[in-house]
Order: C-alpha cells, then structure tokens, then sequence
C-alpha cells in the first residue's frame, strides 16, 4: 500500500488526501478510517496534517457583491449584453495601437533607407498625434492612459493628450468632470490642464469638475497636489478641495465635499440644498435626457437628495413625491409639471 | 417573464444541490449529501444542450467563488464583475465546449485569463504573479479543533506569516491545492505550468520552504 511510509509532509502533497480532507465523500471516509483501523501509527500524523489543511484559509475581500447585483448581472447576461462602455475603449485604443505599430513600423523601414543614404540621418521618427477621449450625457467610462493611471471620465466630458505621452512628460487636458488615480512616478510629473486651472501630482487620486461658468474645482482624495491658476498656486492635502473662480480669478480652499465631488464615481447622484436648474442639468447629464419645466424655478424650492446608482424614473417619482410635480416622458424628452 | 421561471427553476434546483462536489471551503461539508442530483458532468452536459436551469444553477452557485477568487489578481471590483458577465456570455454563446468533471476549475481558469487579458492591457499592473504579493493573504483559522491537537496560538500566527512571505507562485499553487481542492493536473493547466510534474514539483518547492521557515 503506498500509505505506509508516508511522513507527514507525504499526506500533504498527496492529491487524494487532500481531497478527502477537503471534499470528504462516503468512499473517502470508508477508506480512510479502515486504513487508519489498521495503520493506529500514522494517527498523529494523518490528524495533523489534516489541521494544517484546513485551518488554511485566505482574507476574503471586504467588497461582496449583493444578491440584488448578483440577480442584475445574470439578466445581462440572458439578454447577452457585454459589460461596461470601457471595453469598447480597451478596443478601440487596441486598433489605435496596431495601425500605429504599422505606421512605425514604415518609418522605421523607411528611415533605415534614408540612413544608408545618408549616415547624418537620426533613425525613427515619429509625429506625436492627439488622443481625444470623450463621453456623450448619460455615460461614464473608464480610460487607461499609457503610464498606467485610471481616469475615469464622467459624463459629457473629454480629455485629450498627446500619443507621446509618457515619453518625457505626462499631461492631459480636461473638458468636464474626471477622477484621475494617477500612477506613481516622481520623475515625470502628471499634470492636467482644466480652463485655466493646471494641477500636477506624481502619484495620488483626485477629481477636478470643470463647471459651465469656468469654475473649477479639484477634489484630492489621497496624496498631494498643487493647483495653479492666474499666477496663484495652493497644495491640497487629502480631504481638501480647491475652487478656481473665472470671474474673480481667485483660488480657494475648503473642505472636500463626498456628495458633490466624489460621489459620481460610484454612481451616486448627489444634492445638497441645490436648485432645481442644477438638479435638472445634471439629471440630464447623467441619464443623456432633456428636461423641459413648467413654472418657475422659485415654485419649486431646494432639494437635498442622495440616489444611489438608481433608474432615471426612480429619481423623477422621487422628485415628483418631494417636490409636488408631475412628469410626462416622452422618448428622450422629459416635460415637469406643477401639480 | 422566461427570465423569471428561470431564476425560480434555478432556486428550487440550486437547494438541492448547493451542498455536493462543487460547494467549496466555506460551506465546508461534512459528506458528500446524497440529495445532490447532478454531477458536475451531468450538470455540465446539460448546460451545453441549452438547459437555461442548468446554467442558472452554475451562475449561481459559482458567482460568488468567481468574484473571491478575482480579488487574488486585483482591487477592481468593477473589473472582476464584468469579466464574470463576459465570461458567462461567452460560455452560453458557444455552448461547443469541452466536458469537464469540475465547473470550478473550468471558469476559474477562464476567469484568470479574461482578467489577465484586461489586466495586461490595462498596463496598470507589471505582472500578475507580482501582485499576488499583495492581495493573496492567507489567514490560519483559529477554528478548527481536532480531538487531541490544536496548533498552539504562535505557531499558529507564525505560519499564517510565513505563507504570505513565500514567492508569489508558490501561494498561487497552495491557494489552488489546499483552498480550491484543485488536482495536480488542474494546477498545471491554471498556472500554465509545462506538466503535471512541474505542478507537483512546485507545491514540493512550496512546503519546502514553508517548513525550512517553521523551523527556524
């Protein structure tokens, strides 16, 4: 019998022990125990190694995914409907980068000529092109730039940089509203351009909003950041945000606010005593819909709401309950009306 | 809805069943229970002729492992979620498949890749197997109590230590053999190892170390 001088370290890499210990079944038990009847001296160490086994376990993730999720994932999956929007750009940057290893390599061929024309000749050369990255109202993607960092892009936003980022320097313009999780590296810092704002980092999280009337803010979530703008510069600490105002070019400090600055990224679409104006202008950003209102804005007085990841008419039959109106939706349009 | 009797189906069926082979450590079963109706061939088999039940109860006793198990290779649960909702629909898209007597491996392996893939793409990680460092941490329970013997408390930490300190391969390998109940062959095919030797020789190497570290 091939048990019979087994050590202990022998049941341990024994793919049918483990299995016994792991997976018991009437058979495994059945041989086990016989065998154990008959070979009393190998107790101690069958008992031993089947401890070690099972008291291996690993440090589950704090993050589960919830029954509800659960339920919601596996209807997309019936209805045969492919993750998120940021597999599409994973695609596109995919054919982005052949046609450009192409185009490289061409030059590469071609310069290869010209140097054995002439010897003077530096060998590739290649033209840096724009990459442009942006959302339509009603999306948000995820885009990886080519060091490494996460952006992730909120809804009727763009960013642009150049294909040679990363060679020397790293920087982005920003349209709109994005969080940035920039990748660490202290000899090439990451610096994004908002309007006039420009922020740059060497490795941190942070979310900038540009606002219509050019206001900026930029929210840092972890490490440092200095923020300049008109000739003043600040640096922000974790849990600060800096406000850029276009009309008095001033830049100051407050507190980060969750709801409004970082709440977006996980789907949370928040408000503190706004306006009804601003709640509308960002459910028409968010949901990609056009809202039409009957009145004035004051007949409707300020809102505080918080809806967490929920459907466009969850939101509106809140709205309707808390404010006293009625809706009409029609496609894409949205007409509110006073009750 | 076909939607609905289908989530029921699945439920009445997935109670039956949720105790046999393919339940893994943390529903640690006594015995295999004779309730259980299918095997995971069978279950398997049935997928694969169209048995929308079928596939409902693999979704769903095995969702739950999937996401645990893609937190090994990275933080993103997003990314974990959507690569589970890709694989699936990958899976029942092209239901010419290969048998397998363990559904586990079988989406574990295909789960590994897909993350890889975007993974890699993403540039975000240099490599996997360097991450696995980091967010691979085992734990040694305080929980079980054999009839005579019970780890003492220090060697008890001080093991738990030394498995997070071994090379990343090596906690890779003990995660499948000992956590996941993988076989030797499935290790090679999960960790594209060359053969089923390399698999052994590398769980050798694993315990190896593991013991040179207890001793000292």
């Amino acid at each position: 019998m091939k048990y019979d001088n087994f050590e202990f370290e022998d049941f341990l890499k024994d793919e049918q022990f483990v299995e016994w210990v792991l997976q018991p079944t009437e058979e495994s038990n059945f041989f086990w125990t016989s065998w154990l009847k008959h070979h009393p001296e190998h107790r101690e160490k069958i008992v031993l190694a089947k401890e070690y086994i099972l008291s291996i376990k690993i440090r589950e993730p704090e993050y589960k995914v919830d029954p509800k999720e659960k339920d919601k994932i596996f209807e997309q999956v019936l209805e045969n409907r492919k993750s998120d929007s940021h597999w599409k750009l994973f695609e596109k940057r995919d054919r982005g980068k052949a046609y450009y290893s192409i185009a490289a390599s061409i030059i590469v061929l071609l310069s290869l000529g010209i140097w054995y024309f002439s010897q003077f000749e530096k060998s590739t050369v290649t033209v840096p092109q724009l990459v442009v990255k942006s959302n339509p109202a009603g999306r948000t993607s995820r885009i990886f730039l080519p060091d490494g960092s996460e952006v992730k892009l909120g809804p009727e936003s763009r960013i642009e940089y150049s294909s040679s980022f990363n060679a020397e320097t790293r920087s982005v313009k920003l349209t709109g509203t994005a969080f940035f999780d920039v990748y660490k590296d202290p000899k090439k810092a990451f610096v994004v351009e908002a309007g006039k704002l420009t922020t740059s980092v060497f490795g941190t999280s942070f979310v900038i909003t540009m606002k219509e009337n050019r206001n900026v803010d930029v929210a840092l979530v972890s490490g440092k950041v200095r923020v300049e703008a008109d000739g003043h510069s600040m640096d922000l600490l974790p849990n600060e945000t800096a406000r850029y105002k276009s009309h008095s070019k001033k830049l100051e400090k407050s507190r980060l606010d969750y709801d409004g600055d970082i709440a977006w990224i996980h789907g949370i679409l928040a408000f503190q005593s706004a306006e009804i104006t601003e709640v509308i202008k960002r459910i028409e950003s968010w949901y990609g819909v056009t809202i039409k209102m009957e009145g004035k804005v004051s007949d409707y007085g300020k809102l505080n709401a918080r809806f967490d990841n929920k459907s466009l008419e969850y939101i509106l039959n809140a709205l309707t309950y808390s404010l006293n109106i009625k809706y009409e939706k029609n496609g894409k349009e949205i007409l509110i009306l006073k009750q | 809805m076909k939607l609905h009797s289908v989530i029921k189906i699945n439920k009445l069926i997935t109670a039956e069943t949720n105790r046999g082979k393919f339940s893994d450590k943390q529903h640690q079963p006594e015995s295999k229970e004779s309730g259980n109706r299918y095997s995971d061939l069978e279950l398997w088999q049935m997928f694969k002729k169209g048995h929308e039940g079928a596939f409902s109860i693999i979704y769903n006793n095995f969702f739950d492992i999937m996401v645990s198990y893609g937190h090994i290779f990275t933080h993103d649960k997003e990314l974990i979620k959507d690569c589970i909702q890709d694989l699936f629909i990958d899976l029942r898209s092209s239901r010419n498949l290969s048998d397998t007597d363990s559904i586990k491996f079988y989406l574990l392996k295909g789960l590994k890749w897909k993350l890889a893939k975007y993974i890699r793409k993403s540039q975000s990680f240099v490599s996997l197997a360097d991450k696995h460092t980091a967010i691979l941490t085992f734990e040694v329970s305080h929980e079980f109590r054999l009839i005579n013997h019970q780890l003492e408390s220090d060697r008890r930490s001080k093991l738990s230590q030394i498995m997070n300190d071994i090379a990343p391969r090596q906690k890779e390998c003990i995660y499948y053999f000992y956590y996941q109940g993988f076989s030797y062959k499935e290790i090679a095919a999960i960790m594209k190892l060359r053969s089923v030797k390399s698999a052994r020789n590398l769980l050798y190497k694993a315990i190896k170390s593991l013991k040179r570290q207890l001793e000292r």
